[in-house]
């Protein structure tokens, strides 16, 4: 028996591993991430060259204060100040108007900046430009909140380092009292990063190998190969065979993706947060549950696979469980604020997301030992379950080659227990009649 | 080593396979024959343990079907398919080593059937780059990859050209003169008249003849009958022929149980102008036609 698992384990693997979309699936998310985030640093990663605004003032303390205030804010990296300001004093509305226009029009600088000292010191400011960023605005605008600061202080006396004093941030320093020992600052962080990484990278994993599993059994409905299998091996070692082929092509993504985020997180963030990541005492049961969600939802795939024989049908179905994948998200902010709660622990015992809020639930409480052990049991039983059941529904449809089984066809089938085969004959009626032992 | 006994199998209602019995003796090739949804491939089915008989027993050697070590059964089913997607080489080995072959053993059996087809040199091709013919001739290398002691064949020739025939017919026969069974099930009356020292009918799920092949024709040739017409027979008098058609002055037909040979043969020459009368031996087409109808 566990040779044919191995054969049919091995076959799957090498297939899959090898395959384009198995590169994909490793190379997409990553993709994604970076399209989502990248043009966002870029436009928050400051440019080689600085910005050029024009300064229009009819209080030259004001504009003093305003160029300082933008010297001392902003620097590139080379240290240089990130906006150059050259001023202009135009008599007559008309005159700056004129002037305004012919700055952007001949590009002779990024922006003009206009600031009016009003009466009762009241500060109005208009931007003019043809083309700039939505993060220099915002730049500009806080820039300017502070050297209206700084213009009033002077202006009211005030000592700024009495103020600074007065302003000087309280310090709140956590601590964390674990049944493994007190955990505190960054070591608070990691703990909290640490299930988010598994979580997002089995949410990655089902929603990429989903396909290449219903793929798998669909291939072997349409090609119909499933004959000539059966007549060598038992439905069940099919099953299981794909789904721990399956299972282990998803821990060779999670290593995959592990070196990466490892690889990328020893360049932008400190080795003492890497390095703690890495060695989080949960670290293994995350594994165990990453292991078993993984199992989990492909046990369901490859039943999924069994009941349809085409690829789209099995798709739109796979799609809506993918989603089901993601239902812990939106449970997480309560599970953050409550994570003994009753309700949290209820929601642990739904099978599709046990693994993904066990992940939680170790990260952000402190669930015991013995009850950490007992859901993985449960889940280990589900999947039992699951690939029992599949291997049944896979043997009653495999053999009605261009019919699905509809959903009383499946019920009959799994309330009535088949100890014998299970066949489908089209009858003269057109009916397809089940035989379920 | 093949041994039905009583086997049945219902499909709620519908009586798929009904009280088949037959025995396959060692080194022969014996043919499973009848008309499409007769009960040939279910009762297959049920010799392959992919499903189970409702009553009866089935014996593969010594041992029931399932304890049978799958390395001696090969199947090649009707309805056929591949990875298609996976070279010849990989999906051939693959098959083989599910048949209890180790990776070594399975590589060497891939070769040698290979060359025997003349596919040697295509082993790294996928099997979609295939043509229909040559797809045949990997799923039968498929089938018999692990040289198995039982080989089941369903519908084999389908698909291949007059040459491939001949080499696959030769393999039967090789198969065969090494002391290993085939079953062929076939619709291919000429190629069972070939092949097969023993064969088996079946229709509408019961067993309706089963034999040697040469005693069935013997005990269906008795009343058959050719008669030569000089010129145009004109009108056939009633009760003289149970059924017959002529064609080209040539007449075949069955005589009835109650008239025999030799006075047939005085009441045709007394009648007509005749060149000549011979028993017939009929085809197993004409056997299976015949017996199908009824």
């Amino acid at each position: 028996m566990w040779q044919n698992i191995r054969i049919i384990l091995q076959w799957e693997y090498i297939h899959r591993v090898r395959s384009k979309a198995f590169i994909l699936s490793i190379i997409l998310p990553f993709i994604i991430l970076a399209l989502a985030i990248g043009p966002q640093m870029l436009a928050m990663k400051s440019g080689p060259e600085p910005e050029y605004l024009v300064l229009i003032s009819n209080d030259d303390a004001l504009a003093d204060t305003i160029e300082n205030t933008f010297s001392r804010k902003y620097r590139l990296e080379n240290d240089e100040p990130r906006y150059l300001f050259t001023r202009q004093s135009p008599k007559t509305e008309t005159e700056k108007d004129t002037l305004i226009h012919q700055i952007i029009r001949q590009g002779i600088s990024d922006a003009v900046l206009t600031v009016h000292l009003a009466a009762s010191d009241t500060i109005l400011s208009e931007i003019y430009y043809e083309n700039m960023g939505p993060e220099h605005i915002n730049r500009i605008q806080s820039g300017l909140q502070d050297a209206a600061e700084s213009y009033r202080m002077d202006k009211a006396g005030l000592n700024r380092d009495v103020l600074a004093f007065i302003q000087t941030p309280v310090k709140l320093i956590e601590y964390q009292l674990t049944e493994s020992g007190v955990l505190s600052g960054q070591n608070i962080l990691i703990r909290y990063m640490t299930p988010f990484v598994f979580m997002f990278v089995l949410i990655m994993g089902i929603i990429t190998t989903s396909q290449s599993i219903i793929s798998s059994i669909i291939e072997e409905r349409t090609h119909k190969i499933v004959e000539l299998l059966l007549s060598s091996v038992k439905p069940s070692e099919i099953m299981a065979g794909k789904i721990l082929g399956m299972g282990l092509l998803g821990l060779t993504q999670i290593f995959i993706y592990m070196i990466i985020l490892y690889q990328v997180g020893n360049h932008y963030l400190s080795d003492q947060l890497t390095s703690g990541l890495m060695n989080t005492g949960h670290l293994i049961w995350y594994f165990v549950f990453f292991i078993l969600g993984y199992l989990m939802f492909s046990t369901i795939y490859v039943a999924l696979g069994s009941l349809f024989d085409n690829e789209r049908d099995a798709q739109q179905l796979g799609g809506i469980l993918s989603l089901i994948a993601l239902l812990p998200i939106y449970f997480i902010s309560f599970m953050l604020e409550h994570p003994e709660s009753s309700l949290s622990a209820i929601l642990s015992y739904i099978p599709l997301i046990t693994p993904l809020l066990m992940i939680a639930r170790i990260g952000i409480s402190t669930p015991s030992f013995w009850s950490i052990l007992g859901m993985a049991l449960y889940l280990v039983i589900w999947i039992v379950f699951l690939i029992w059941l599949s291997s049944r529904i896979f043997r009653l449809a495999v053999l009605m080659y261009g019919k699905r089984p509809t959903f009383q066809e499946i019920l009959r089938l799994t309330v009535h227990f088949p100890g014998n085969v299970t066949k489908c004959v089209r009858s003269n009626s057109g009916n397809v009649i089940l035989n379920i032992g | 080593m093949l041994k039905l006994e009583k086997v049945t199998k219902h499909f709620e209602k519908v009586c798929a396979v009904q009280d088949v019995s037959f025995q396959v003796e060692r080194g022969s090739v014996y043919g499973l024959l009848g008309p499409n949804g007769a009960g040939k491939t279910t009762t297959i089915r049920m010799i392959m343990n992919i499903i189970r008989p409702d009553s009866g027993t089935i014996r593969i050697g010594n041992g029931k079907t399932g304890a049978v070590n799958s390395r001696n059964l090969g199947y090649l089913p009707e309805e056929r398919g591949l990875y298609q997607k996976r070279k010849i080489r990989e999906v051939i080995q693959f098959f083989g080593q599910l048949k209890g072959l180790s990776p070594k053993e399975a590589a060497e059996h891939c070769d040698t059937w290979l060359d025997r087809f003349g596919m040697g040199d295509q082993a790294d091709r996928k099997i979609s780059e295939l043509s229909k013919g040559n797809q045949q001739k990997i799923q039968f290398i498929v089938a018999s990859v692990s040289f198995p002691d039982l080989l089941i064949l369903d519908e084999p020739f389908t698909g291949l050209d007059p040459v491939n025939q001949i080499i696959l017919k030769d393999i039967i026969r090789e198969f065969r003169d090494e002391g290993k069974t085939i079953v062929l099930s076939t619709h291919q009356m000429d190629q069972v008249e070939q092949l097969c020292d023993h064969i088996c009918l079946i229709n509408k799920g019961r067993v309706v003849l089963e034999g040697a092949l040469a005693a069935i024709k013997e005990e269906h040739g008795d009343q058959q009958i050719e008669v030569r017409f000089r010129s145009g027979p004109g009108k056939i008098p009633p009760g003289l022929f149970e059924s017959y058609h002529i064609q080209n002055k040539i007449l075949r037909g069955y005589l009835p149980e109650s008239l025999p040979f030799k006075e047939a043969v005085r009441r045709l020459t007394d009648a007509y102008d005749i060149d000549g009368i011979a028993r017939y031996t009929p085809s197993l087409e004409d056997i299976f036609i015949k017996l199908v109808e009824v």
